[in-house]
């Protein structure tokens, strides 16, 4: 992040990752046209544009499930933690596809016909609540993630406030799947898009109020401070290159780390999206985020050159074999 | 159509309140394209070590940003020339307070979204009655 800043930083996971990720989307939408015609042949139910329309629109809304799921996932097991690494190639192509849905939408119900296709959109001529507006407001809101998805917004808004913004997803993804509830099921009366739209909206939310309010409830059940120091518990318990995160009440996570035999402490805070380094581990010498790898010094906080970011440190004494942790900052 | 027509039709019920906001956002876009579109190219360097001599692709890769955030990047483009510097990085903090935050948003929208598709299938329900 404190290099220059290039379009993309390419590497060989992320090619893997984003060829993947076009392969799947490419293989969804050719299946589902593709079946769509099969089947279109045998009842002449359903045109070509609204065919394709449909493929984009349920394109983006499993894209938008799996994106959402990858986040909590992560916090249940470590295991899922590299789908972390670009997940915003995922939100950007999420919004890709639900913007061609919602020009060939718009196209379709509004240029061929005779109202202005803005105002189909948002006056649709019926009563009732407006899927349309429904579906804009979640593409604003996917338009708005993929716009500042680029480190350059990370670090000028700061992570805080970029997170925050990123947090408007949450409404956005309640739009979409509204927008589908209140549109397309309404004219479907079997269970072929009803039963997955619930699952799926089931699974998203559980996954997200399940770990959201465990952590929140680690925050709560955090050590307090006696004396200045914080007992982060048996100092044989944390294992040579790993590190573990300390809650503290009423204030930031301290992450702890065993590197050549000595126990050190730092913020648990990344400094690129605030990532939790109590949850990496030491590789090449220096703590590893397990979000997007940025490292840093394993008791210095510094990153190794040419990168210039740096986890405030504390000091830590061991007493009786536990580990103490100071929990004022040291001073930079 | 001239902004004082516009209100007429609004204040006659005439244009719809999310008719209203279209266009406030479309005024707001166009005006970021213009605004936003000076800070990638002219101001993008001044406020960031890391944009210095950025390529043309990264500026065309943060023009829509800058266009939806036009008023946020040029205070930082006026703070930058006042201090005479880029903007020096601020560490990252508050990520407590933000799983808070996310915590309450999800629960919130869980609840929202329940009575939302409930509604929805209550509606399809009634469309889909054979009548009687």
């Amino acid at each position: 992040m404190s290099v220059s800043y290039r379009m993309v930083q390419w590497n060989r996971h992320k090619r893997v990752y984003d060829a993947l990720t076009a392969l799947a989307v490419g293989a969804y939408i050719a299946a589902f046209v593709g079946v769509g015609l099969v089947v279109n042949r045998a009842d002449g139910g359903v045109s070509a544009p609204i065919l394709a329309m449909r493929a984009l629109g349920t394109c983006a809304l499993v894209l938008l499930h799996v994106a959402l799921c990858i986040g909590p996932l992560a916090r249940i097991s470590p295991l899922v933690a590299p789908l972390l690494y670009n997940r915003r190639h995922l939100g950007v192509t999420t919004f890709a596809l639900a913007a061609l849905h919602a020009v060939l939408a718009i196209g379709f119900y509004g240029a061929f016909g005779v109202r202005f296709p803005i105002a189909a959109v948002v006056d649709p001529p019926r009563a009732g609540p407006a899927f349309e507006a429904m579906g804009f407001g979640a593409l604003a809101t996917l338009f708005v993630m993929a716009a500042t998805s680029h480190d350059f917004w990370l670090k000028n808004l700061t992570p805080r406030v970029w997170k925050g913004i990123h947090l408007c997803v949450v409404g956005g993804y309640a739009l979409a799947v509204l927008h589908v509830a209140f549109g397309a099921l309404q004219s479907e009366p079997s269970r072929a898009l009803s039963a997955p739209l619930l699952a799926g909206a089931a699974i998203v939310c559980g996954l997200h109020l399940f770990t959201g309010w465990r952590e929140v409830l680690r925050d709560f059940r955090g050590a307090r401070a006696a004396d200045g120091w914080i007992d982060a518990g048996p100092a044989d318990a944390l294992p040579e290159g790993r590190a573990r995160a300390v809650a503290v009440r009423g204030g930031e996570r301290i992450a702890l780390v065993r590197h050549g035999g000595e126990v050190c402490a730092m913020s648990n805070v990344c400094a690129h999206q605030g990532g939790p380094l109590g949850e990496g581990r030491v590789i090449d010498g220096c703590l590893t985020c397990p979000w997007h790898g940025y490292q840093y010094g394993p008791c210095s906080g510094a990153s190794p050159p040419p990168f210039t970011e740096r986890a405030p440190t504390h000091r830590v004494r061991i007493e009786n074999g536990r580990v103490q942790v100071r929990a004022q900052e040291d001073s930079p | 159509m001239r902004a004082g027509a516009r209100a007429v039709m609004l204040m006659r019920g005439r244009m719809s309140s999310l008719t209203l906001i279209l266009w406030i956002a479309g005024c707001h876009l166009a005006a970021g394209l213009v605004g936003g579109g000076a800070f990638v190219w002219r101001g993008l360097d001044r406020i960031d070590d890391s944009a210095k001599g950025a390529s043309r692709g990264v500026r065309l890769l943060l023009w829509p940003g800058a266009a939806a955030l036009w008023p946020i990047v040029l205070l930082w483009w006026r703070r930058a020339q006042a201090r005479g510097g880029p903007t020096p990085a601020r560490p990252a903090r508050g990520m407590r307070s933000l799983r808070l935050a996310h915590a309450i948003a999800w629960t919130i929208t869980s609840a929202a979204l329940a009575g939302g598709l409930l509604l929805a299938l209550d509606r399809r329900a009634a469309v889909t009655e054979p009548a009687p």
